[in-house]
């Protein structure tokens, strides 16, 4: 009993959301209330971790529990990602159990990046994605092609991290054993490719975003696979010979250029609005694993905001996509022709958060991309060109994309005047996200503070 | 009562009956043997682990094969009473190749190149663990013959079963390195979920394709060969070749 009443206010960000997913269930028909509800649940959690002294690490029943700062700012970040979500959701509907199911799934990424062994964490994880895997599916009969390839991935990935793990904790507690860091590095490049959606395990994630809801796709992307990313952070900060062994930092390297590059040409061959996003994606995790192959302080740095805004940019871009798909029933290029004159500032809002994501001026991810970029200059890499070309390419798809759906339909089309027009409610809401990555894009020094902070915790 | 029958059974049979479970699951299109091989292997798996493990855990994982066969065999008996209510619905329902779109004696000459590769793997990768030979033999097998079945078909429950499968191989490898109890339940409630989304996608999957034959004896899954034929016929702008409600292929 002592010991529940010791956990019980600490472990808040678990529990909140499991305890009010069923009350929000009961809700799911009435979008506005079940999104008000799950909405605030999120900010009275966000609020929590915001105000709460760091939680220092304990143990329960022989397992090390406790938040790290970075997992903290995360869990913050998401909060704030899904609450403006949900608010969404109430206007562009993604399927009806995402209110309940959402929150289950905040639930549980609360508590892996709770959980300090990264046994029990990666399996939270897992369970996390197979309970977004109803989400993905959404109801939709007969193709199950999206849903059954998470599922797919979702198992296979288990073994590689739970190996990794074991090695790791063997590797740490018993160094005399030596065991080989190509193996462990092997897993862990195994489960986090696949996880991360890395080149040629990526396939996923255009099936998703073709045929999922599109901010559930996002959400995939963003809270998933941060959290990901986040625990690849955390066990570089913690294992030194990890962050500082070559051959790992050059599969990282390899990696994000295979990233960039095939992200740049396959968003260009791409007729569908929601592959050639995923593709962007792509790019965007390529310039976060570059900087994570390069050993310095500064380029973790860079990193962690790179992280911080692909957030930003997902949301917008998911956002945006989900309320074009609503609209137009279609994301292929030509369901879409013709359409820019009815939904001009919903593409917009999809322009800059695609252009976001490849990290082109005036975009919140500017600051990052073009920082690593430098990083890459300064030590005379010759694959910085081939990473500049695949992402003028991915800015190319995205301006084909811009042409395609603002040029005038080629026959008289009763379908344009079926098309409902744009909600001035999801309007703001885009301009809203749409003027916070300009503002985070142009004013990056405004968060030099938190991103210090972020660094130093993760004992970089 | 039941841990001690299983772990009073020879090794070798043990080891015997995980391999032509796994087989089985590989091999056959029938849901019912599927399971029942799923089941048993769960059975077996159980004894093996309880030879190297303490009894509670090795029970969770028994009482996780029962509620995960139990699961599946409700969405397979689901798609079944609705074919039932249709007059030839099985034949179409097999005709479609939705559990395996590649016939058996491709699937057998896997089987054989499989056991070929196993048994002529090095004894110095096979004695390298810390678990028994004829662990690692086995659950390699296991392991291997989980990724065969789903790489070959295209059936949501299928591929849930080659998971579990995939699953139950790796797990006798690594439960005895890490025997926490946490674990081990953590993983229980994992293989739980996979059963779960899989009942849910086979029955998302098959009952609107059933229902939609029901209403005009006439559905046709978008990727089997019937289809593309139809596909090129249209594309070759030629009169198509074959029988539209049965999917036959007349010359």
């Amino acid at each position: 009993m002592s010991l529940l009443i010791q956990w019980l206010p600490l472990t808040l960000p678990i529990w909140l959301p499991f305890l009010v997913a069923p009350l929000v269930y009961l809700l799911r028909r009435q979008a506005l209330p079940a999104a008000l509800l799950g909405a605030a649940t999120l900010a009275v959690v966000a609020l929590w971790l915001v105000l709460r002294p760091p939680i220092e690490p304990m143990a329960l029943l022989g397992r090390p529990l406790g938040l790290s700062e970075l997992g903290r700012g995360l869990l913050v970040l998401l909060a704030g990602w899904l609450a403006f979500a949900l608010l969404f959701f109430a206007r562009i509907p993604q399927g009806w159990t995402a209110f309940p199911v959402l929150l289950l799934v905040y639930g549980l990424l609360a508590a892996a990046l709770f959980n300090q062994q990264l046994v029990i964490s990666v399996i939270i994880l897992k369970l996390a994605w197979l309970v977004m895997i109803l989400l993905v599916q959404a109801g939709a009969a007969t193709n199950t092609r999206a849903a059954t390839r998470l599922l797919v991935l979702t198992v296979l990935a288990l073994p590689s991290f739970l190996i990794a793990a074991t090695l790791i904790e063997q590797q740490s507690y018993q160094p005399d054993l030596a065991v080989p860091i190509t193996w462990i590095a092997l897993m862990l490049g195994l489960s986090f490719a696949l996880m991360l959606a890395v080149v040629p395990f990526h396939a996923w994630l255009p099936q998703v975003a073709e045929d999922g809801p599109p901010l559930i796709a996002a959400w995939l992307v963003a809270g998933m696979g941060g959290s990901y990313l986040v625990i690849l952070f955390e066990l570089l900060g913690r294992y030194s010979w990890l962050a500082h062994d070559e051959q790992f930092l050059q599969a990282l390297f390899a990696a994000g250029v295979l990233l960039v590059v095939f992200g740049g040409l396959l968003a260009l061959s791409e007729n569908h609005l929601g592959r050639l996003w995923s593709y962007v994606v792509l790019i965007d995790l390529g310039y976060i694993l570059l900087a994570l192959s390069i050993n310095s302080t500064f380029a973790r740095a860079a990193a962690l905001f790179a992280i911080g805004t692909r957030m930003l940019s997902l949301l917008l871009s998911g956002s945006a996509l989900a309320a074009l798909r609503h609209h137009a029933t279609s994301l292929h290029f030509s369901a879409l022709r013709g359409l820019g004159s009815r939904f001009p500032l919903t593409i917009l809002a999809f322009g800059f958060g695609t252009m976001a994501l490849i990290g082109v001026p005036l975009t919140a991810s500017f600051p990052s991309h073009w920082a690593i970029l430098r990083l890459l200059t300064e030590q005379n890499n010759l694959w910085l060109w081939a990473v500049v070309i695949a992402s003028v390419l991915g800015v190319a798809a995205v301006l084909r994309a811009f042409l395609v759906i603002m040029s005038p339909a080629e026959q008289a089309d009763d379908r344009l005047e079926t098309v409902t027009p744009e909600s001035p409610v999801v309007v703001a809401l885009l301009m809203a996200l749409t003027l916070f990555s300009i503002f985070v894009g142009t004013a990056p020094q405004r968060f030099n503070v938190l991103i210090d902070f972020f660094v130093r915790s993760a004992n970089f | 009562m039941i841990l001690e029958l299983l772990t009073s059974l020879p090794l070798i049979l043990i080891g015997v009956s995980l391999a032509v479970s796994a087989a089985i699951v590989a091999m056959t299109q029938d849901w019912r043997l599927t399971l029942i091989s799923l089941l048993v292997q769960y059975f077996f798996v159980t004894a093996l682990l309880a030879l190297q493990l303490p009894p509670e855990m090795t029970l969770i994982k028994l009482l996780v094969g029962v509620v995960v066969t139990l699961l599946l065999f409700w969405s397979g008996q689901h798609v079944d009473n609705a074919l039932k209510r249709v007059e030839g619905g099985r034949e179409w329902f097999q005709r479609n190749r939705a559990i395996f779109p590649l016939g058996l004696p491709f699937r057998l000459l896997t089987l054989v190149l499989i056991a070929l590769v196993i048994f002529s793997l090095p004894e110095s990768l096979l004695s390298s663990l810390v678990v028994p030979r004829v662990t690692v033999i086995v659950a390699l097998w296991v392991i291997i013959f989980g990724i065969v079945t789903i790489m070959l078909t295209r059936d949501p429950l299928k591929t849930g079963v080659g998971l579990l499968v995939f699953q139950n191989g790796f797990e006798l490898l690594y439960t005895p390195l890490e025997p926490g109890l946490a674990v081990a339940a953590l993983l229980g409630i994992a293989n739980i979920a996979v059963a779960l989304t899989t009942s849910y996608l086979a029955v998302v999957k098959h009952m609107p394709m059933i229902e939609a034959w029901l209403a005009e004896q006439a559905w046709q899954d978008p990727s089997s060969p019937e289809a593309l034929a139809e596909a090129v016929a249209t594309l070759n702008d030629a009169p198509a070749d074959y029988n539209a409600t049965n999917g036959e292929v007349l010359a």
